[in-house]
């Protein structure tokens, strides 16, 4: 988590560096993107962004082909798990393949990568309510968590993220759909 | 314990705590003068889907007639008398590979997976 936080931060430090100077006020386009390493590496620059966008969208894309295996083998009860052979639990291991292949039609159809990053980003701001409020009764769940229920404080912090999201996506989504 | 709050939609494991699906239906039987008891739990698609509406029940339980022939026709029953600890898991005590319930996860690792390079 620290390396992670470390890496956005420092992306964020050097678009602000590299874009304001140059009056780029929004990022529009991907295209945009490389020429925050250009003005310090030349061409190899462009090499290195090209290089770091692929194993970033290559190590989210299997990230979340794996989330959506997990998510439908524990509904189902199925087995699952990374560190099984494939042939031990098939019906994870296919889940996985095909999120992974179906994840590729809405773009190779021609959509904007940027525009579906945005709106998916709003979109799971407003799905956190729906995700969170069951872990919320779970956690409070005697039966379920004994001495490791949730106290006053943890419920709160917990209620005031709900909150916020859900209002940040009230917020976004009508500003995605009706541009702006 | 509350049927619905603490058997219903629960992991069920076989005897060697391998998960094979949830308890997606519960069989009780009536008797008369006396209090109801459970006699199998359902697993399956088609329990699931009946859940839905008898409608959905229906075409569920046709293409699984279609896909895996007359014994997939309905969902898979585990007697309650198998039952050997409820508690986060359910465990009864079954070998899951002398039942239907993944004749399709076997299908898939034959036809499939077996056929992909590094698999």
């Amino acid at each position: 988590m620290g390396f992670g936080c470390t890496i956005s931060i420092a992306v964020l430090i050097v678009a602000a560096l590299i874009f304001g100077p140059r009056g780029i006020e929004q990022v529009e386009d991907y295209h945009q993107l490389p020429l925050m390493l250009v003005p310090i590496f030349g061409f190899w620059g462009f090499v290195l962004f090209a290089a770091s966008l692929g194993i970033a969208c290559l190590g989210a894309c299997l990230e979340i082909a794996l989330q959506q295996a997990y998510l439908v083998a524990q509904g189902f009860g199925w087995n699952w798990g990374k560190d099984l052979r494939p042939s031990d639990d098939p019906g994870f291991t296919v889940v996985y393949s095909l999120s992974m292949f179906l994840s590729a039609i809405p773009i190779a159809c021609g959509l904007d990568p940027l525009k579906l990053t945005i709106f998916s980003m709003a979109l799971t701001a407003a799905s956190l309510p729906l995700t969170v409020v069951p872990f919320l009764f779970l956690m409070n769940d005697k039966a379920y968590v004994k001495e490791f229920r949730n106290g006053k404080l943890a419920n709160a912090a917990v209620l005031f993220v709900i909150a916020l999201g859900f209002l940040l996506a009230i917020v976004t989504i009508p500003l995605e759909i009706f541009g702006s | 314990m509350e049927l619905i709050r603490d058997l219903l939609d629960k992991q069920v494991v076989d005897r060697q705590q391998t998960k094979i699906g949830k308890v997606d239906g519960i069989i009780m039987q009536l008797r008369r003068g006396e209090p109801p008891r459970i006699v199998f739990v359902e697993i399956g698609a088609i329990a699931l889907a009946r859940r839905l509406g008898p409608r959905v029940g229906y075409w569920v339980s046709r293409i699984a007639r279609r896909l895996g022939g007359e014994k997939s026709r309905k969902p898979y029953r585990i007697p309650w008398n198998k039952v050997r600890d409820i508690g986060v898991d359910i465990e009864f005590d079954i070998d899951v590979q002398n039942t239907t319930i993944f004749d399709w996860q076997d299908w898939l690792r034959e036809k499939i997976i077996c056929r992909i390079p590094g698999a």
